[in-house]
């Protein structure tokens, strides 16, 4: 098994380190320009406003490295190639923690560059104050009210930057899942690689319609898109529960209804 | 309501035109072309705030940032940008590299209508209405453009070159396309713009050098590995003629033995050695300096014998002396000598010359025909003239060719009647 998953990264480790310096590089540029055109109150929204596109994009961040491979090895036969020699499902398996622990790692490299950049390497920015207390009447901080987890995000930023950049990592497991599954039965490659992004959209402007904002992936992975008193933790699971969900279906429908074989192409 | 719908879908077909042009795919109601309309135009629709925000928006809605993108948003342009290039992978018949540039360019081409229509309607103060329109109809202009006139520029694979060229202008233009809507969020400083910039031309410079480099290398080398072969084929055909010589030699003395008297055996002899000589054509190439010519004119030569032509070669200068890359030596060549033979019936001669005058070049082939006016010379090296067939698209590009290789090496082009062994005509290239 450690030999089929070194085998794997060593298929796949080009394009891994290329995606996480590009992503690192394009996050610690955008965190580091964006924010000067926003009214902030704390150094760490200044990754907050910057990292705004990684929330659209992060699909296709998970796939795109990785979900490639699989396609290509069907198309050529060196899927059959691997039969004699690993037992299938490890060969499967080695693939997936291959794709979905790059997925978890780019993820949380990305995000974690921009907390630092925000924190260590901007300058400090001019605080804002926009909101008026109504006891008050006067301009007061306004994060502790409707930010959400406020205390950590004020008292320990880089705590809060680490652990929900941890948690982005997590969610990104999900897409390369998703892109990994496409993979293994899909024809067409665009399928694969953007799949999981369509996938997002549609389940993005569909959850809009119909109301339920709050339980979008898209705010699983970035809960500040929405407001404070919405977020609970349905918003942390339902999105990621329904992508689980749609795989399975997608894997239950290919597999039983189409008899598609991953091994035959 | 309604008039979103019709805008968006104004937008989507206008889109669907230009994405089907340059995928060189005929525009038609099949599923794949329905299903392309259907989905983007659902994407787009969802994608407007009227469907997440209160309707009264609507006004607002047609008039803020609606005029450039179809889409509300920036995750609603990258939405856009992937699922039409999903789309497009289902109707396009092409590599999967090739779908990725073709969305790309069709991309490139719509924001640059878009951005035209924009542009126009500002300067001349008409209705932002006729936006979407007018998009239509140049992007209608567009497809019927490329159906007719230009499908051939569009019918190579993108080179490398192309490829990157696409690559940074469509980058450019969704930069500029998107800092100017979204100014808040697209700041990036400047300096770092310029520097992005010089770097991407400085690359873009040496990749095309590079790339044109690398061309000429693949030319030589296609035309080597095709027409050497050909010359050796030439020289296996002298040598096994010369395996005979022996038994000829051998028969030439019984001729002379046989023969008391001097002249029966002179005229016996000089027949018999009519036989054993090689054609002057063939001599001239075995001759000639430059294999690669050679070979391609043996291939000519072989294909006139077949047609009852004969190929008369009059060089008086070395073929390694004109100033040309061997590859548009060959493909003028090639055309002239082409033409020359479908210009002529059985029994003809095709005179090819390569002479010397004054410090020029000369590369001629002259072939039988009825004498010509400078019109009607003129007429034939202009692009999509044919004097063969009417009922093809790909004629009438040959000699136009000939003159874009003459003016590439500051050359000329030579066209004239000539008078040597009846009405001529010769066509031809001076260096």
């Amino acid at each position: 098994m450690r030999n089929l998953i070194m085998l794997e990264w060593r298929k796949l480790k080009m394009p891994i380190l290329l995606t996480i310096i590009a992503g690192t590089l394009l996050s610690i540029i955008l965190c580091s320009t964006i924010y000067k055109s926003y009214a902030l109150e704390h150094q760490l929204e200044v990754w907050e406003v910057g990292f705004t596109i990684f929330n659209v994009i992060f699909p296709l961040i998970s796939v795109l490295p990785t979900c490639w491979l699989m396609y290509f090895e069907r198309k050529n036969g060196f899927l059959k190639y691997t039969l004699p020699r690993a037992s299938k499902k490890q060969y499967l398996l080695s693939k997936w923690l291959v794709i979905s622990s790059s997925a978890f790692f780019t993820m949380f490299i990305i995000s974690f560059a921009g907390v630092v950049t925000a924190l260590y390497i901007v300058q400090p920015i001019d605080v804002f104050l926009g909101w008026i207390s109504p006891e008050t009447g006067k301009p007061a901080p306004s994060l502790i009210h409707f930010h959400f987890a406020a205390e950590i995000f004020l008292e320990s930023p880089l705590l809060y930057g680490f652990l929900l950049s941890f948690w982005k990592g997590i969610l990104s497991v999900i897409p390369a899942t998703m892109g990994y599954v496409f993979s293994l039965y899909s024809k067409n490659l665009f399928v694969i690689l953007t799949g999981p992004f369509v996938y997002l959209i549609l389940e993005n402007f569909t959850l809009q319609i119909v109301g339920l904002d709050h339980l979008r992936l898209a705010v699983a992975f970035e809960p500040t898109m929405i407001l404070v008193e919405d977020v609970g933790l349905p918003s942390f699971i339902f999105g990621p529960v329904l992508a689980v969900l749609v795989t399975i279906l997608y894997v239950i429908y290919m597999k039983f209804k189409v008899k598609e074989d991953i091994y035959t192409i | 309501m309604v008039l979103l719908l019709f805008e968006t879908a104004l937008d989507v077909i206008s889109l669907f035109l230009i994405m089907f042009s340059v995928g060189r795919e005929k525009v038609s109601l099949k599923r794949g072309a329905i299903q392309w309309l259907v989905v983007i135009l659902i994407f787009g629709l969802w994608n407007q705030p009227l469907f997440n925000f209160d309707s009264s928006n609507i006004n607002a809605i047609l008039h803020r940032d609606f005029e450039i993108l179809p889409v509300q948003s920036i995750s609603g342009l990258i939405g856009l940008l992937f699922l039409t290039l999903l789309m497009n992978s289902f109707v396009l018949k092409a590599s999967h590299i090739e779908i990725i540039f073709v969305t790309m360019l069709g991309f490139i081409i719509w924001f640059l209508i878009r951005l035209f229509t924009v542009a126009t309607i500002d300067l001349f103060t008409i209705s932002q209405m006729t936006i979407r329109p007018l998009t239509l109809i140049l992007a209608i202009c567009f497809y019927w453009l490329m159906k007719k006139k230009f499908s051939t520029y569009i019918r190579n694979d993108f080179n490398h070159f192309v490829k990157l060229i696409i690559v940074s202008v469509f980058a450019f233009i969704l930069y500029i396309v998107l800092s100017s809507r979204n100014r808040n969020e697209f700041i990036i400083d400047p300096a770092f713009i310029a520097f992005v910039v010089l770097i991407v031309l400085a690359m873009l410079v040496f990749l095309f050098y590079e790339q044109k480099r690398t061309q000429v290398m693949e030319n030589r080398m296609k035309a080597i590995e095709k027409y050497i072969p050909i010359i050796d084929e030439l020289v296996v055909e002298v040598r096994s003629r010369q395996h005979e010589f022996s038994n000829k030699l051998l028969a030439i003395s019984s001729i002379l033995q046989a023969n008391e008297n001097m002249e029966n055996a002179r005229e016996q002899v000089s027949k018999y050695v009519e036989n054993v000589q090689l054609t002057s054509g063939q001599h001239e190439l075995l001759n000639m300096d430059h294999k690669v010519i050679a070979g391609f004119l043996y291939t000519k030569m072989k294909r006139a014998e077949q047609l009852n032509m004969k190929l008369k070669f009059e060089r008086s200068v070395s073929v390694s002396a004109f100033p040309c890359e061997d590859y548009d030596l060959i493909e003028v060549l090639g055309i002239l000598i082409d033409n020359a033979i479908e210009a002529c019936f059985g029994g003809d001669t095709i005179l090819i010359r390569m002479v010397q005058l004054n410090d020029r070049y000369e590369l001629t082939v002259s072939n039988p025909a009825e004498y010509m006016t400078n019109e009607q010379f003129m007429q034939l090296f202009k692009l999509g003239y044919s004097t063969k067939s009417i009922h093809s698209d790909n004629r009438g590009f040959g000699l136009y060719n000939v003159q874009q290789i003459a003016k590439q090496y500051g050359g000329k082009i030579i066209a004239r009647n000539d008078q040597k062994n009846g009405p001529m005509i010769t066509i031809g290239i001076q260096f």
